[in-house]
């Protein structure tokens, strides 16, 4: 048989049913809460207050999510899309960027303390900013970065994940790679722009895929760094808009909001599957 | 195209030393090939040469410039390596011109070096594909028009035949050859293969663990083995041994090359045939000593047949047999 | 060639390769390393109360933490959250790998379809959740209500945690599911076909088989899981329950936010971050000593 995985062990008939079945209650699982964001979007709020709220999309669309995107409620949430945006391509470049550049010097040079750095990096596994928010909130504060871009990318952009993958890929790049662009004349750093960094294509693509969407969905640590709403990402942004006290929030709004957070990491995976999952298994191993 | 001058050449990894005292003069346009068994240093000395190990003691000169410490850029060499090493990402036009590029070459000398080698492999239908798009043999010839295009003094080549099937080896080593007589340029070819070596080199060298045991001409090296290990090496099959105490005279073991042997009616010592293996031309006879011992003899491939398990009596004229001391070294 | 782990030395140069490395040492030395000592040496102090000195306290922080009884019932709820999240979120993953993985065809758009979750940040998710349950506006909590069940988890307890659990599981049942089908795809067919030709049905194949080929993948999903219910929900339970009602939902890593953040309580904070720190360094080893195995695979 040509299919690899046809065979007696698969099941025909009503069983073969069951299984798609079973993946679709999956699927409706996984769905049905982003679908009733997605109507809460497009309805008006009276329609969501009034209990139960409709199942199907209402004719709203428009004016929700122009509401959202050029007014929003403490922010026009435009401007926390472009914060976003900026933090998670930042902390994506910057990751790679000094990974690269801190592997090519450990797998390709023998200096002084490249063991000892080498394990400083390999801690950081360690460390989540989680773990050590407040210190970390002082350093950045000291530092002047509340309400920075660079305040929200710097203190995310170590990481050892990064710095050990492409050391991994390095050390399957065969030696004698480097020793013919040696022979052919080829300094350090012409050997990584030439040769290197072309070789690392597919492993930058597939790893910008996961820090991007690391990036997007950070949380806790815009919480802390912007004050300023103006300085909001979109995901940490979603909980300013809900009133403190009694009143009542605006949903249609709130729910836009939350539906275009979701959209650019929906996009970057579902597009670049092949590379997410490659990237995935990757930063893992 | 210079000489090449190894002298007192040795390296140490730690306290392990790999490489004892070699020396070699390697006259202008020479072709010389170094050959052993793996782990007996030849690649260790020629990566020396070649700029990427360093020597712990002695000097390496080429073109009459001492070069221990200059990196591989700047010893005028260029180099061939066992897996071809081409970037898989550049074109075969780019992999060539590589080197070039990086000497800064101006651009339309860069295209009529690359296109001039590329016409001597024979390879311009491919000048736009990559390595992966490329059979074995190509890749090779890729591998070579990237030393060519350089212009080198010397070139290095660190057994670059040995990931081709055996019909490809044959004719990629007639091309080496060739090209090589062509260009003139001074050659050190490292192989483990004896039949690369005495094909292709106008003298070989012999090493056994961190030793040139033996340099020399391939027959000279052939006909006149220094050494029990270069007798045993060299020749395939290989020298037959024989305890010199059962055979009287001096020495610890004699050899006899297996065209040198040959059955008799009255002979010197006496076993029976295992097996027989006609190849045509010729026929190896593989006998058993009653000690043991086994021998291969090499005979005309219309002389007559032992049968299986039948005892033959065996002979040799003095003349070719080669006595060794205890310690291998051949006894004059 | 000695060591495989090793390239051979290739470039030359002692100054260039520090360069190279120094951002990356500068950045984690900074963010990384800095925070982390000043963690270490604020858990030892406490500040007088107009915040004007620091006064030395040794362990007093931890032997305080220790103590509190909401600290020690912040360790049980982060115990029964990160187990619960584990469990329900593998649990649907790994149903959903195995009738995936029994498809001849359909099986990559379902993939497709499944891991939408994962590009869904945390935050979103609890709000996205948050919103079906909520006690007024809710979907759920309405058609709950004309069942006859009165959900409220701005004031039980019980259903708050559920809600988080959910919540949590829901946006890691992506990364589960497509770990778990790598590693379903990943078992010979032969394998199982030779045990269907002794006569094993699917639960038997399954159970003997296929669950422990499947082992080393669950054993490293477990440890992430756990990692990631512990520190990387956060957004979560910040949006959905604030941890609480009566901290019922209090999670270490929300603890050291609360206490540091809003309480403004540095010492004890920062004894939190150590501890977290200690339990951070227990689950990497964990995770290593998984590397170590499938090294030796």
């Amino acid at each position: 048989m040509s299919d690899p995985h046809a065979g007696m062990v698969e099941k025909r008939g009503p069983s073969r049913w069951l299984t798609h079945a079973g993946l679709i209650l999956g699927v409706l699982f996984i769905f049905f809460p982003i679908w009733l964001a997605f109507v809460a979007s497009t309805v008006s709020q009276p329609e969501i207050v009034r209990p139960p709220m409709p199942l199907l999309p209402g004719d709203r669309f428009f004016e929700n999510y122009r509401d959202a995107l050029l007014s929003g409620v403490n922010a026009p949430v435009a401007r926390m899309l472009m914060n976003s945006a900026v933090m998670a391509v930042g902390i994506a470049l910057g990751k790679i960027a000094i990974s690269l550049l801190s592997a090519f010097a450990i797998v390709y040079f023998r200096f002084p303390l490249r063991k000892l750095f080498f394990w400083l990096i390999f801690m950081t596994l360690m460390l989540p900013v989680e773990v050590r928010i407040v210190p970390t909130y002082e350093v950045a504060a000291n530092f002047g970065m509340l309400n920075s871009y660079g305040g929200l990318i710097l203190p995310l952009v170590a990481s050892a994940t990064a710095t050990f993958l492409f050391r991994q890929f390095f050390m399957t790049v065969p030696d004698e790679l480097a020793e013919a662009a040696r022979v052919d004349g080829a300094r350090p750093m012409r050997f990584f722009v030439d040769i290197l960094l072309p070789m690392s294509r597919t492993n930058i693509a597939a790893l910008f895929v996961i820090l991007f969407i690391y990036g997007w969905n950070q949380y806790l640590w815009p919480l802390l760094i912007t004050t300023d709403p103006e300085m909001n990402t979109i995901v940490m942004g979603i909980k300013q808009m809900f009133p403190s006290g009694d009143d009542i929030a605006d949903w249609p709004v709130i729910m836009a909001t939350s539906i275009l957070a979701m959209i650019p990491p929906v996009i970057v995976v579902i597009s670049m599957q092949k590379l997410f999952i490659r990237g995935l298994v990757d930063s893992e191993k | 195209m210079a000489p090449l001058t190894l002298s007192s050449v040795r390296k140490r990894f730690g306290d392990t030393q790999v490489i004892h005292s070699v020396d070699i003069d390697v006259a202008d346009g020479e072709f010389i090939v170094i050959v052993g068994p793996s782990g007996c240093g030849k690649s260790t000395l020629l990566r020396m040469v070649a700029g990427l190990e360093g020597v712990s003691d002695g000097e390496i000169s080429i073109g009459g410039k001492r070069v221990n410490d200059a990196e591989p850029m700047e010893r005028d060499i260029a180099m061939v390596f066992q897996n071809y090493a081409l970037y898989p990402h550049m074109t075969v036009f780019d992999n060539m011109a590589y080197g070039l590029k990086i000497a800064k070459t101006p651009k339309p000398e860069i295209e009529a070096r690359v296109a001039k080698a590329a016409r001597l492999l024979q390879l311009e239908p491919y000048l736009k594909r990559r390595p992966r798009e490329l059979s074995g043999g190509q890749r090779q010839r890729v591998a070579m028009g990237r030393a060519i295009v350089r212009r080198p003094s010397v070139f290095l080549f660190d057994e670059p035949l040995s990931n081709l099937d055996a019909k490809l080896r044959v004719q990629m080593r007639l091309e080496i050859k060739q090209l090589q007589r062509k260009l003139g340029v001074t050659s050190l070819y490292v192989t483990h293969d004896q039949v690369e070596a005495m094909t292709l080199a106008d003298r070989m060298i012999v090493m056994n663990a961190g030793r040139a045991e033996q340099i020399g001409a391939p027959l000279e090296v052939y006909a006149d083995p220094e050494t029990e290990f270069v007798a045993g090496f060299i020749g395939s099959p290989p020298t037959n041994f024989i305890d010199a105490a059962g055979l009287g005279g001096p020495g610890a073991r004699v050899g006899i090359r297996p065209e040198h042997m040959r059955m008799a009616d009255t002979g010197r010592l006496s076993g029976h045939a295992v097996s027989v293996e006609p190849l045509g031309a010729e026929t190896l006879v593989h006998v058993m000593l009653e000690d043991g011992t086994a021998l291969t003899l090499r005979q005309d491939g219309a002389a007559p047949l032992p049968g299986i398990g039948e005892a033959v009596t065996l002979d040799w004229d003095a003349a070719s047999e080669m006595r060794f001391d205890a310690e291998g070294r051949r006894m004059r | 060639m000695k060591g495989h782990m090793e390239k051979r030395v290739i470039f030359k140069g002692k100054w260039l390769p520090l360069l190279l490395i120094l951002p990356q040492l500068a950045v984690t030395a900074v963010f990384f390393f800095y925070p982390a000592g000043e963690a270490i040496w604020q858990s030892l102090f406490i500040p007088d109360p107009f915040g004007l000195s620091m006064q030395y306290v040794g362990l007093g922080n931890f032997e305080y933490l220790l103590n509190d009884p909401y600290y020690r019932a912040s360790f049980v709820t982060t115990a029964v959250f990160s187990v619960l999240v584990t469990l329900v979120s593998m649990g649907v993953a790994l149903f959903l790998a195995v009738l995936a993985d029994r498809l001849i065809k359909g099986s990559g758009t379902y993939r497709t379809l499944l891991i939408w979750p994962y590009a869904v940040a945390p935050a979103v998710a609890g709000v996205l959740w948050m919103f079906m349950f909520n006690t007024r506006v809710g979907v759920i909590t309405w058609y709950l209500g004309q069942l006859g069940y009165d959900w409220n988890h701005v004031l039980n307890g019980t259903e708050a945690m559920g809600l988080v659990v959910i919540a949590s599981a829901w946006g890691r049942i992506s990364y589960n599911f497509l770990f778990f089908l790598a590693g379903l795809q990943s078992i010979p067919r032969s394998v199982i076909e030779a045990a269907a030709i002794d006569g094993a049905g699917f639960w038997t194949r399954f159970r003997t088989i296929v669950f422990p080929l499947l082992s080393p993948t669950t054993f490293f999903l477990m440890v992430v899981n756990i990692v990631y219910a512990f520190f990387e929900t956060f957004g979560v339970i910040h949006t959905i329950t604030a941890g609480g009602p009566q901290q019922s939902t209090t999670i270490l890593v929300y603890k050291v936010y609360a206490d540091g953040f809003v309480g403004q309580d540095l010492g004890s904070s920062a004894a939190q971050s150590v501890v977290l720190l200690v339990v951070v360094g227990l689950l990497t080893v964990a995770q290593f000593k998984f590397i170590e195995r499938k090294v030796h695979y």
